[in-house]
């Protein structure tokens, strides 16, 4: 097992998946999380649903653990801190911003893109990262963005943290 | 329907505590599978292997069940046009299964808007509260509401 190095240099804003949000799914999330009428169903809005803010961030999430899945884990320990914990935990977020609805139908691009990376002081072997994320439509209209703040392991001097 | 609540009825400095949730395992592990598969959300034995010290939610989980909570403590029943955003959110305590959160809501400040003279912005602090006080969660956020007297001069 590599020792833990240097936290990851800062990278250009990276695609991390796109997603069509159907009716189906839209109304499910609001169902569970954000039953506001906008978000449902009905003849209110001709069946055309909304989707929850929530939902749009969260669809962010999954992209962003899954891109982590690759190659470079399988290598290590199963209890190594990048296989239980891809990317670490979030210490928050600030300026989440929902410029734009997602109507049913709406296909999202997601990206990230680090702004900061520095060494952890108090735990060795991970970082503390600030990302810029961001959701688009595919003709490029800024849907949705938000910072973070997480703390993630690192895994070699090779593995950088996109 | 009319709202029972519109953006005269938040007044800054008030706070209030509503209804609570308790998490489940199972619901922990069903919205980590969808939206953060991380091992240390998805399994006890990662759990406890992890940063986190033993399973709890994704944090985005905890941003929805409150999310929930909100809407049915009040904000269904309140005229609101949506929410530009969320200012800042803190994630403070991991959130275990068994955890009952309650929610605690803080007017921070309550403004009219000169262009759009038919609503307010309503800033709230959201927090989830634990039984032994403790906070998980502490977001700003902004709502739209409508005004019930559209344009009239604020005391």
């Amino acid at each position: 097992m590599a020792a833990p190095s240097a936290p990851a240099p800062v990278a250009e804003a990276r695609e991390i998946g796109r997603l069509t949000f159907t009716a189906a799914e839209i109304t499910r999330f609001a169902a569970a999380f954000d039953p506001q009428p906008a978000h449902l169903a009905g003849p209110h809005n001709a069946g055309a649903p909304v989707a929850s803010g929530w939902h749009v961030v969260c669809a962010w999430m999954g992209f962003f653990v899954r891109s982590h899945e690759g190659a470079e884990a399988e290598a290590l320990p199963g209890d190594h801190p990048a296989v239980i914990s891809p990317v670490g935990v979030g210490f928050g977020l600030k300026d989440l911003k929902w410029l734009e609805p997602v109507p049913a139908g709406t296909r999202l691009v997601f990206f990230t893109q680090v702004e900061e990376a520095r060494a952890s002081g108090s735990r060795p072997g991970w970082q503390i990262l600030r990302r810029c994320n961001s959701a688009r439509t595919e003709a490029g209209q800024l849907v949705m963005s938000f910072t973070l703040s997480h703390l993630a392991p690192m895994v070699s001097a090779e593995i950088s943290e996109p | 329907m009319l709202p029972d609540f519109f953006f005269e009825d938040f007044v800054p400095g008030e706070v209030k505590t509503f209804g609570s949730h308790t998490v489940t395992e199972e619901e922990i592990v069903a919205f980590a599978r969808e939206f953060d598969p991380q091992p240390m959300h998805l399994d006890a034995a990662a759990g406890a292997a992890s940063i986190l010290g033993g399973l709890a939610a994704s944090g985005w989980h905890t941003c929805a069940i409150m999310m929930r909570l909100i809407c049915d403590s009040f904000l269904l029943r309140t005229a609101s046009m949506g929410s530009p955003g969320i200012t800042e959110n803190s994630w403070l305590a991991p959130v275990r299964p068994g955890d009952t959160l309650t929610l605690r809501r803080t007017v921070i400040e309550a403004r009219t808007s000169k262009s759009r003279p038919e609503m307010g912005l309503v800033t709230f602090r959201f927090e989830l509260v634990r039984p032994d006080k403790a906070a998980v969660i502490n977001q700003v956020a902004i709502v739209m509401i409508e005004r019930r007297n559209p344009g009239a001069r604020l005391a």
